[in-house]
């Protein structure tokens, strides 16, 4: 058994042996065919491709059936990425097979790593154009979104299936991104062409957006293109950005006519006005509806027609026709301001031949030649020369004259060529001495400045005419006021309601150096013809003087023979002394008065020196001071023979006395006296008077005495009067004495005081007894 | 134990009969039984085409010798095996041992003896006596191979020697 046992294990061992042996070498493992197939690979003895666990092989045919299968599953489209996963392959593997597959098969292409084969874009057209048939309107950035496809590729799809299955398409013009069916387009058509019909006014296109409810970039698509086809019913203006309005033809038409009717009712259209109900360029605008028919004249504010500018013509020359003025501003309409007025006032008189001799004031008053004459020979008439006597009499004229003159040699001394600035400060100062005038003119100058700068250059010019004359004719004859006063009586321009302080003003700027002007060569002739007056009344004044000298110094001879009636000496040389002081004195101040040409009060002997002094002549200035000196001497005989001299040298004859002219002459004088006699009622006085008259009475000569010399005379009359006449006066003489020593506080006074107002009328009566005899 | 292991050393035919070398009567239906194994798992293992070793016995059958192989980057290296039947076999496992790599690697007892695994004693000492020789390749040697030779390599401690003896591959 063991024996056998061991056989068998021999046995077995061999078989082991052989087992080992035999086999080994019978079988190909997997890692040996990797092996070999790599082999074979890189020999590129076969082409085949390895999964992505590397368990399997793959030859690209098989491979691209399967791609193709896959596609085919998922509807046409297929992500490559997707497919390697799937597939189990490398994906670049599945690129390169996949261009393989597209070269193979033109209706395949790979878009954005994603295969689509021709059914799957036709899913897609269908799909479009059912969204297209359902809202009329897609967008291909929406729908690039949805299918996840690039935006060119949808437009191809778009465009390549348009008319076969996707119907009525249309791109937008303005947004490429867009399409709309035609039937859209039409509905949108039809609610932008009502809502336009529907306008009347000028409208945001973005409030007629909002209203239809259309998006902004179709609904200006929609309206281009009826703009093209010329269905809409008015325009849009430019646009800019998406702020433009649309203006219906319906408001166009009723604008310009509105323009139009406006027109022909008013003759003008104002600007401001068209602006103003939405015409951005009126100038334009009115050259389009208007000018065909009308010769427009376009002005600052507005366009005046014809037919105002002929009845502004026409008006002027009624102004000038009945030599008034007129404000244009009145006729025409208020909305031309006062510059507009003026030109067109300027044109009208350019215009017009009969119109030449026009002048404008203040832009807009049409003043004709006749008004402002018969203005000028009013002011001329009525104040100049009333004002200019008056100047020429009170002598502020010949003082102007005089100032002037020597102005005029100051400034000829001055260098011509003085800075202006010089100049105007030299002319203010000569205007402040003028005064009022200066004022006036810095006034005026004030409110012209509010004229505006467009007359500026007619205001300079002004200035010179203003400044011109009085430089040389300073001298105010008429001021402002007064040439307002006249200006404003006139008739037109009290009947209006203008205010027209503006224009008289202006007038009054126009009168016043034409007037002043007028007004200096006036005071010219008057202060001449003054001048030659005052020569012969001084001739007069000349002989009156010379008559009151030689009244005097017969005067003055009569008293001398009177004094001799004295017989006291020293009464006789008091009464000279008297005399001299008192005739002598009138004679001698007449004499002076003769030669000063001046009517002076001679109180001190300085103002003779004066005179003398200046007195040129040698002969006259030697008899001047012997009588000077011979006046403060005592005799009557040497100051006569003085005054005999100064007579001589002043050409003054001296014509002998005869008796009837003497007699004559004590006649007045006594009759004087008489009549002093008969007013007053005061005793001494009375006794005084009486005693003079009684005097002269007795002795046929008039005697020159004081009150102190009534006792002298009283004297004289005791001898010559017959004692009943005498006496009654030496009572009189008593009482007035008594009354001169007593105080008022005396008993006696009271009683003499009576007593002489009882004896003053029978003093009276007797020295007028006495007289008569 | 992975499944690959699991699933050859299941192929391989369990042994009834328990007896050591001293058993003079049972041992050679042991040796029987051993050989019958061992041809089994070569004819898996050449079915499969993973035949990795040689084994060949002295007459009694109580020392073994042969080589194996083990194929690592399309190469194979190639060592010797010997190991003796243990007196108290098959209650214990003989002890396989690779003479070449004696000090190369932490795994090894002195004279060459591989370091098992901590599943193997276990799973051997409830097996005696189904488990023989065959198995104790299996899952002693095999696993070992395949865990220390890459590393062994990778360390360089083991170079290719090109065999005189041509390679079936």
């Amino acid at each position: 058994m063991s024996s056998f046992d061991w056989e068998e294990v021999k046995r077995l061992a061999a078989d082991f042996q052989r087992t080992q042996f035999s086999s080994a070498a019978q079988k190909l493992s997997e890692r040996n065919c990797v092996e070999i197939i790599t082999k074979l690979t890189q020999l590129k003895l076969l082409d085949v491709v390895f999964t992505n666990d590397g368990k399997s092989y793959i030859t690209p045919k098989y491979l691209i059936k399967e791609i193709k299968d896959e596609l085919y599953v998922h509807n046409g489209r297929a992500n490559l990425i997707d497919l390697a996963k799937s597939l189990n392959v490398d994906a670049s593997v599945i690129t390169s097979l996949a261009h393989e597959v597209v070269k193979e098969d033109s209706s395949v292409r790979v878009i954005l790593g994603q295969l689509i084969d021709h059914s799957y874009v036709i899913n897609v057209a269908e799909e479009i154009n059912d969204r297209l048939q359902q809202h009329g309107l897609i967008n291909v950035s929406e729908l690039a979104r949805t299918f996840d496809l690039p935006a060119d590729f949808i437009h191809s799809i778009i465009k390549e299936n348009s008319g076969r299955i996707i119907r009525g398409v249309k791109q937008d013009k303005q947004d490429v991104q867009t399409y709309y069916t035609e039937n859209y387009l039409n509905r949108y058509k039809s609610i932008v062409k009502g809502a336009l019909a529907a306008i009347t006014r000028p409208t945001q296109i973005s409030t007629i957006i909002s209203h239809c409810g259309i998006k902004e970039n179709v609904f200006f698509s929609i309206i281009d293109s009826l703009i093209e086809s010329k269905q809409v019913p008015g325009i849009v203006t430019e646009r800019c950005g998406s702020v433009c309005s649309y203006i219906p033809q319906i408001y166009i038409k009723s604008q310009t006519e509105w323009v139009k009717n406006f027109f022909t009712q008013n003759g003008y259209l104002e600007y401001d006005a068209l602006s103003r109900s939405g015409i951005n360029d009126p100038k334009s605008f009115i050259e389009k509806s208007v000018q065909s028919q009308e010769n427009l004249q376009y002005l600052k504010n507005c366009a005046i027609g014809q037919g105002l500018l002929d009845q502004i013509e026409a008006s002027v020359e009624e102004a000038v026709a009945s030599q008034s003025w007129i404000n244009i501003l009145s006729i025409l309409p208020t909305v031309i301001d006062a510059e507009d007025a003026e030109i067109i006032l300027q044109k009208t008189v350019k215009g017009n031949r009969n119109l030449s001799s026009v002048q404008i004031f203040n832009q807009v008053y049409a003043v004709s030649e006749a008004f402002l004459n018969t203005l000028y020979s009013r002011i001329a008439d009525q104040i100049m020369p009333e004002n200019v006597n008056q100047a020429v009499n009170s002598g502020t004229y010949e003082q102007y004259i005089i100032e002037s003159k020597v102005s005029s040699v100051a400034s000829d001394g001055d260098k011509r060529e003085l800075s202006r600035k010089e100049e105007r400060k030299k002319r203010t100062t000569v205007g402040k001495s003028g005064g009022g005038t200066q004022g006036r003119e810095t006034k005026t100058k004030v409110t012209k400045k509010k004229y505006g700068q467009k007359s500026s250059h007619k205001i300079d010019s002004d200035e010179e005419e203003l400044v011109k004359p009085k430089s040389f004719s300073s001298f105010e004859f008429v001021s402002y006021e007064e040439i307002q006063n006249v200006i404003q009586s006139d008739k037109s321009f009290q009947d209006e309601d203008f205010d027209h302080s503006e224009f008289i003003e202006n007038l009054q700027l126009h009168y016043y150096p034409l007037i002043n002007k007028a007004a200096l060569t006036l005071a010219q002739s008057v202060y001449e013809a003054r001048q030659a007056n005052i020569n012969s009344s001084k001739r007069k004044l000349n002989a009156e003087l010379q008559d009151n000298i030689i009244s005097l110094y017969q005067d003055f001879k009569l008293y001398q023979r009177a004094i001799k009636e004295f017989n006291d000496e020293d009464c006789q040389s008091q009464l000279n002394k008297y005399l001299l002081k008192s005739t002598g004195t009138q004679l001698t101040n007449a004499c002076f008065t003769f030669i000063s040409d001046k009517c002076e009060d001679f109180t001190s002997p300085k103002s003779y020196q004066k005179i003398i002094t200046s007195v040129d002549n040698k002969e006259v200035k030697d008899a001047f001071t012997k009588l000077q000196k011979a006046m403060n001497g005592s005799s009557i005989e040497e100051f006569v023979s003085s005054v005999d001299d100064v007579l001589s040298v002043l050409n003054i004859m001296m014509k002998k006395m005869d008796k009837k002219k003497e007699k004559a002459l004590l006649e007045s004088h006594k009759q004087a006296l008489l009549n002093k006699l008969e007013e007053t009622d005061d005793p001494p006085l009375v006794l005084h008077l009486a005693s003079l008259i009684l005097f002269q009475n007795v002795t046929q000569n008039m005697v020159n005495a004081s009150g102190r010399f009534v006792t002298n005379i009283l004297g004289v009359l005791e001898k010559r009067l017959p004692a009943e006449d005498y006496q009654p006066v030496h009572q009189y003489h008593t009482l007035v004495l008594k009354f001169f020593k007593l105080s008022e506080d005396d008993e006696e006074y009271a009683s003499i005081n009576g007593e002489l107002k009882e004896n003053t009328p029978l003093l009276k009566q007797k020295v007028s007894c006495v007289t008569k005899k | 134990m992975d499944d690959s292991t699991k699933k050859t050393l299941s192929s391989i035919p369990l042994l009834k009969t328990k007896a050591g070398p001293r058993d003079k009567d049972l041992w050679p239906q042991r040796l029987k039984e051993e050989y019958q194994a061992l041809i089994q798992y070569v004819k898996n293992n050449k079915d499969a085409d993973q035949d990795w070793f040689r084994l060949e016995s002295n007459s009694d059958g109580t020392r073994w010798f042969g080589k194996c192989w083990y194929f690592y980057n399309q190469m194979k290296y190639e060592f010797d095996i010997e190991f003796d039947i243990p007196v108290t076999f098959p209650v214990t496992a003989p002890e396989i041992a690779l003479p070449e790599l004696d000090g190369k690697t932490a795994k090894m007892y002195r004279g060459g003896k591989i370091c098992l695994s901590d599943h193997f004693k276990p799973l051997w000492a409830k097996n005696v006596p189904k488990f023989g020789i065959a198995h104790a390749m299996a899952l002693g040697l095999g696993p070992w191979l395949a865990v220390e030779v890459p590393d062994l390599i990778g360390k360089g401690l083991i170079q290719y020697k090109e065999k005189s003896e041509g390679e079936k591959s």
